[in-house]
């Protein structure tokens, strides 16, 4: 967010310029006339805002070995982002910490298969794909990348998150289903979704920025519909690259958990989209969706000339981020591909933000930061540590967490107190006014960060601001479908877990799912 | 100039240095001069902004900020502030001076308020339940009852009712139990709803 000042008290200290010059200073920007800072004054004489950047600093102790997260609630608007992005960095960087082959910790953390009570036949670890859930939460769709082979996606948690699980005895499908639904997640747990590309029959040079893992994933066979069918308990080893990684945690007085969300990157000094350093998709830099076309349905020109991971290059937008009908996926069932295949994926949302396409300050100089930080400490890293080319693209949260609620859908909607405004129709058009041109930033916003985030490797084909264009449109208090989504946004498929406080949390449901399905 | 160069200048004055710089030894210099210049050239091949990067490094962890404006490294210091504020908000009203609803007055007293027992509530082990237990929140009186909405309680249909602690905030209470009361000397076990240090048995 940018931190909003008046320009008053500028004013006694401009003279003091010539003693920050001579104190060493170098303004680390360049001077510019361009009207897209705020000026002291307008050219009416008017004084007008002053917009500060929040400068947001990496941690010398976060490498080579990453501590754990130090825990307290961070100050909510106009107080700075700073902590929240942080957080989730650090928490990335300690589940992505390699082991002697290059292995990222999260891995070996414990996940659904480990902590929970099954009572359907499962093989056991080791012999059981630990990867797999190919089809995206949401619309249920399946990516394709440009060597015809679906992503693959881990859950794990850490293991503050299985405790809480194993305390209050939720690991059976009853005691899920009847867990109390005032019950909260508390400060510390934190839970991860991982994107992985299969890699096994690439050049392994191609790859060399990437963290890598051999990864157990289900073997795939058409069903008498036309559908994919997974079968974790026939898996088949193959060579994985991690392309994205959701970083999921709680602070104290967060349970609604900061939503934080991670992609491959090419390396420093990549401190936005627009630098051309991610690799995993491209983005459509020049606007966010208009509320004429909010698909981008009428845009005809190519998002990027180059390819992607999940991007073929000249691919029109309005051609791209469009799934391939489950029954129309010609799988080759023996090398678990689809030759020929592939979707085109690209980011809508540029910063995604809603209300601009300029990424925030604070996570820019934070990814600048820790691009610097890896830069500074290459000398006491291992080589197979790779976590310096992942950027974070975002992350959402709760301003204003008193209004996580069990029963709500956690928007800036009608459904919003501070939108409803009581039923006040000047009241209502006056707060969706200032959220549209301030987004996450205005005072009506439940929300902070970024409120238009997506992975496109994860949630590729639901980015629009129609479907699911951030986190907490899926996760949130409401009772849960076996599409994995809010009932309210799902009135057909049967629920999973009626509303609980612990549904913000897709891995309780997608327990559910697999013991019921 | 923009903003962005006024708040820089203004940063450094006020701070007497620049909060954004931290070279200190972390960094080669000439490694960073070769990395921009690197930089420079890579985005431009790559289409990208003209300028290079024009943040400097920052590599030092940032305080904590507090609601009054200062910092502190310590988690604690910031989550029991907090947390005395939830307590004020939602508790003081009864259970601080000179409120002494349901026998006790120590709700903003933490070192009093951990030795407290209720005098109704037994725990698993049939001692009367105390109401904070430093580092095991599920095991504090005052922790379940906020947690299960019982606290405050209802009131007469003829008195506006009181607002409950929302679970944000119990979330930070609970964190401030289990992390940030430790240092308290925590109370030897003591029968029949006496509490130690003469302090008196609460009915909560």
């Amino acid at each position: 967010m940018k931190t909003i000042s008046t320009p008053t008290p500028f004013l006694p200290f401009l003279g003091l310029f010539g003693v920050a010059a001579a104190l060493g200073c170098s303004d680390p920007f360049q001077f510019d006339s361009a009207p897209h800072g705020a000026a002291l004054t307008s050219p009416d004489g008017t004084p007008v805002v002053a917009e500060e950047e929040e400068i947001c600093p990496a941690s010398e102790e976060w490498l080579p070995t990453t501590p754990p997260l130090e825990l307290f609630q961070p100050l909510p608007h106009p107080a700075g982002e700073c902590p929240f992005y942080r957080g989730a960095w650090q928490n990335f960087l300690i589940a992505t910490q390699p082991d002697a082959e290059g292995r990222p910790a999260f891995q070996f953390y414990p996940s659904i298969d480990s902590m929970f009570t099954s009572t359907k036949p499962k093989a056991p670890p080791g012999q059981r794909a630990w990867l797999g859930d190919i089809k995206q939460a949401g619309g249920r769709q399946i990516v394709i990348d440009q060597n015809g082979h679906t992503l693959y996606y881990g859950i794990h948690v850490n293991q503050a998150y299985a405790d809480f699980i194993k305390d209050n005895g939720l690991t059976t499908l009853e005691a899920v289903k009847g867990a109390d639904p005032r019950l909260f997640f508390p400060a510390g747990v934190v839970e991860f979704k991982s994107a992985w590309q299969d890699i096994t029959d690439e050049p392994a040079e191609k790859y060399d920025t990437f963290i890598q893992t051999d990864g157990l994933v289900p073997r795939l066979s058409k069903g008498p519909q036309g559908e994919i069918v997974e079968d974790r308990n026939a898996p088949i080893q193959r060579h994985m690259a991690l392309l994205a990684l959701h970083v999921v945690y709680t602070y104290p007085g967060h349970p609604e958990f900061i939503w934080g969300s991670f992609e491959h990157s090419q390396g420093a000094p990549d401190t936005s989209a627009k630098d051309k350093k991610r690799d995993v998709a491209p983005t459509f830099e020049l606007q966010n969706p208009t509320d004429d076309d909010p698909d981008n349905v009428r845009i005809t020109e190519a998002v990027s000339a180059n390819d992607f991971v999940l991007y073929k290059g000249g691919t029109p937008a309005n051609k791209a981020n469009a799934a391939i009908v489950e029954a129309n996926l010609n799988l080759d069932a023996a090398t678990q591909s689809f030759p020929g295949q592939q979707t085109s994926i690209y980011r809508m949302f540029p910063a995604s933000k809603s209300n601009t396409v300029d990424a925030d300050d604070a996570i820019s100089s934070l990814n600048f930061n820790v691009g610097q930080l890896f830069v500074s400490k290459g000398g006491v890293l291992s080589k197979n540590d790779k976590r310096g080319y992942y950027r974070q693209i975002g992350a959402v949260w709760m301003d204003k967490p008193d209004f996580f609620t069990l029963q709500s859908p956690l928007q800036n909607d009608d459904t919003s107190p501070l939108v409803s405004q009581g039923g006040d129709a000047a009241k209502r058009a006056a707060a969706l006014a200032d959220i549209v041109a301030n987004g996450s930033d205005s005072a009506s916003s439940i929300l902070a960060g970024e409120d238009r985030l997506s992975s496109t490797a994860m949630e590729s084909f639901t980015q629009g601001p129609g479907a699911f264009p951030n986190c907490f449109t899926c996760h949130n208090t409401q009772a849960v479908t076996t599409r994995g989504i809010p009932s309210n946004k799902d009135m057909v498929s049967p629920v999973l877990l009626e509303a609980k406080l612990l549904n913000v949390s897709h891995i309780l449901s997608q327990f559910v799912l697999e013991e019921t399905q | 100039m923009n903003a962005r160069s006024i708040a820089f200048l203004l940063s450094c004055a006020a701070s007497a240095g620049c909060y954004l710089t931290l070279d200190k030894n972390e960094l080669d210099s000439k490694a960073a001069g070769d990395r921009r210049a690197d930089a420079g050239a890579s985005q431009g091949d790559a289409g990208g902004p003209s300028e290079g990067p024009r943040f400097t490094t920052s590599l030092d962890t940032p305080a904590i900020e507090l609601a009054d404006g200062t910092t502190t490294r310590d988690p604690c210091v910031a989550t029991t502030e907090q947390a005395r504020d939830i307590l004020t908000a939602y508790c003081a009203g009864c259970h601080a001076p000179p409120g002494t609803a349901g026998g006790f007055s120590s709700i903003l007293d933490f070192p009093t308020l951990i030795t407290l027992r209720s005098s109704t509530v037994k725990d698993s082990t049939g001692e009367f339940a105390r109401l904070v237990i430093p580092g095991q929140p599920d095991k504090s009186r005052l922790y379940l009852r906020a947690r299960n909405d019982e606290m405050p309680p209802v009131r007469p249909p003829t008195e506006p009712q009181l607002p409950r602690p929302t679970i944000s905030s119990v979330s930070l209470l609970r964190t401030w139990i289990q992390r940030c009361l430790g240092n308290y000397d925590a109370p030897a076990a003591s029968p029949g709803g006496t509490s130690p240090g003469g302090a008196t048995p609460s009915s909560l």
